[in-house]
């Protein structure tokens, strides 16, 4: 809300301030170093470390890496195209519509995402007696992409409208009624006045639910689809060194979701300097 | 006492239209699926009496209280670590406050998946621990491990969220209270943690459900908890109603969640502390 009055009050030079950050990364990389060195110390007394072989793997990480960026892009486009209708379903005047977005929202929201998938996987598509692949209007869809994805989309729209509604609702009811009385309809007035307002609020969320997403995507395991997880596990099963694998494993996820929690950060901030006080 | 009986008429009156909104709508949900569900060309039959049977139930029931274990033992440790990752984001020494964080962060950013395989299939093989009895039940290794991984992946989120509570508790109320001559531990005690648990309270409630919704992954690490007893019954070959199974398991699920969720709800409403902060920012 405020500017960072910290800054202006104290006033040091520039170079200080990158001297302290430096001096402050040094210190903590430092500290982790030492931490992480014990503990590898303590457990290497148990457990022969053999980071060389384990490392000649990384062909198979990378190629679930992409599997995993493209399930998590797609269902990131399909779960937020959906949870946008879900969200003008829940702000809508016809009651039954209003109720049955509620009601969809929160059976989602109110069960782990494993049970969704097992439900949609190994409930749901042996129904449809479509095992092996998915006839999409003429285009062959491998059976797991095409319910992984879908169950993962499913579930976010209803975490991500959420997020719609809270930001359609930050919008003051006045701005719909202005631009009403100025001749515009309904999807008019969402389209020009309401979303393009909406729309700042709403990233620097969406961008959380994002991570969110691609860590959910690691579930699709269970239903084989040969993404990041299951490719560490498949390997470290057959190979002996599964610590290596796993703690590889880690670092690809964090590769993915923490420049994405930094873009987060660094768009709330800047979104929140921005628009907030004009309104109020 | 007149006007108590027409209160109570009319809160009876408005829970009814509530029910019959629910019913019609639930309908009108459901209704949409199956149209959803058999237009797209299935030819599914339903075998809802044979999946309810009584020992499937109990099944369900074993796997529950499995869950139940896992989800308070994790809790617990979840607010203890937390407490102490909170302090350390809070601690007056840089490079502690950093460590925490990036504690925090590394475990925030994680999928709970890979930290339960990490810990049980990569720590589980440098540190071989052993299974024991406690009040006539065995605790295996995979469910220590599971414990530990809920605890540790939990307590990221909920360090972050008693700093928070800290936080939003004014510096001039610690200050006045140190003017006063109480130390660290009593303006703790007595100033800031009764303010702050107000704050804390919603959001710890929710991430207490995170972590029951979390615990069902760990099934794949053996621990035989409600998602396994499931998976246990719902084989196409043996028992083709897999669906039923699977409904009955969310159904479960929804069954621990929501009076969880429920509960966050009613807290935050009643403790009023999130709904200062909303008056606050739209006045």
């Amino acid at each position: 809300m405020t500017p960072d009055l910290k800054l202006e009050v104290t006033g040091q030079p520039r170079e200080y301030r990158a001297l302290k950050l430096a001096l402050r990364v040094l210190l903590v990389s430092a500290l982790m170093a030492i931490t992480l060195a014990i503990i590898y110390w303590v457990l290497s007394q148990n457990y022969p470390f053999r980071w060389r072989p384990a490392l000649q793997h990384l062909d198979a990480f990378n190629k679930g890496l992409v599997l995993t960026l493209q399930v998590s892009a797609v269902a990131m486009i399909l779960g937020a195209a959906l949870g946008l209708l879900v969200a003008l379903a829940r702000l809508s005047p016809l009651f039954f519509l209003r109720d049955m977005g509620t009601l969809y929202v929160h059976s989602l929201r109110n069960i782990p995402f494993l049970v969704f998938i097992l439900f949609m996987y190994f409930g749901v598509a042996p129904a449809f007696q479509s095992g092996a692949a998915v006839d999409l209007f003429g285009w062959h869809i491998d059976g797991r992409l095409f319910w992984g994805i879908l169950a993962l989309s499913l579930f976010e729209a209803s975490f991500i409208s959420e997020i719609f509604r809270a930001g359609i609702q930050s919008i003051h009811p006045t701005q719909m009624e202005a631009a009403r009385s100025l001749g515009m309809n309904y999807f008019r007035a969402m389209r020009y006045v309401v979303l393009p307002q909406a729309f700042r609020v709403v990233i620097p969320p969406l961008t959380g639910e994002l991570i969110a997403l691609v860590k959910e995507s690691a579930l699709l395991m269970v239903i084989s689809l040969p993404e990041l997880t299951l490719t560490a596990r498949q390997q470290g099963s057959q190979l002996p060194f599964q610590f290596e694998f796993y703690t590889i494993l880690a670092a690809y996820y964090l590769a993915i979701t923490l420049p994405l929690a930094g873009l987060s950060y660094l768009l709330e901030r800047k979104f929140k300097i921005g628009g907030r006080e004009e309104v109020s | 006492m007149d006007r108590t009986s027409t209160d109570w008429s009319r809160q009876a009156r408005s829970a009814f239209w509530f029910v019959l909104r629910l019913g019609i709508s639930g309908i009108l949900l459901l209704g949409a699926v199956f149209l959803i569900f058999w237009g797209l060309g299935s030819h599914y039959t339903f075998h809802w009496a044979e999946a309810l049977q009584f020992d499937y139930l109990m099944t369900f029931f074993i796997g529950l209280k499995v869950t139940l274990q896992l989800s308070v033992l994790g809790a617990i440790l979840a607010i203890l670590l937390g407490i102490f990752v909170a302090l350390a984001r809070l601690s007056p020494w840089g490079s502690m406050r950093d460590f925490a964080g990036v504690y925090v962060h590394t475990f925030r950013n994680l999928p709970f998946l890979v930290v339960a395989l990490l810990f049980y299939y990569g720590l589980g093989k440098a540190i071989s621990l052993h299974s024991f009895q406690f009040a006539g039940q065995t605790f295996r290794p995979e469910f220590i491990w599971g414990v530990l991984a809920l605890g540790v992946y939990e307590s990221s989120y909920l360090g972050e969220t008693f700093r928070a509570g800290i936080q939003s508790v004014h510096k001039e109320q610690v200050e006045a209270a140190r003017s006063l001559g109480m130390n660290y531990v009593q303006v703790m005690r007595y100033v800031v943690l009764p303010q702050a648990f107000r704050v804390i309270l919603p959001p710890m409630t929710s991430t207490l459900i995170a972590l029951v919704k979390e615990s069902s992954l760990l099934f794949l690490i053996g621990v035989q908890e409600l998602t396994n007893a499931a998976r246990q019954l719902a084989i196409p070959t043996r028992r083709p109603y897999y669906f039923e199974f699977y409904t009955i398991l969310a159904c479960f699920y929804l069954a621990i969640v929501v009076p969880l969720s429920i509960l966050s709800h009613w807290l935050e409403g009643r403790l009023g502390a999130s709904r200062a902060l909303k008056e606050a920012a739209h006045p």
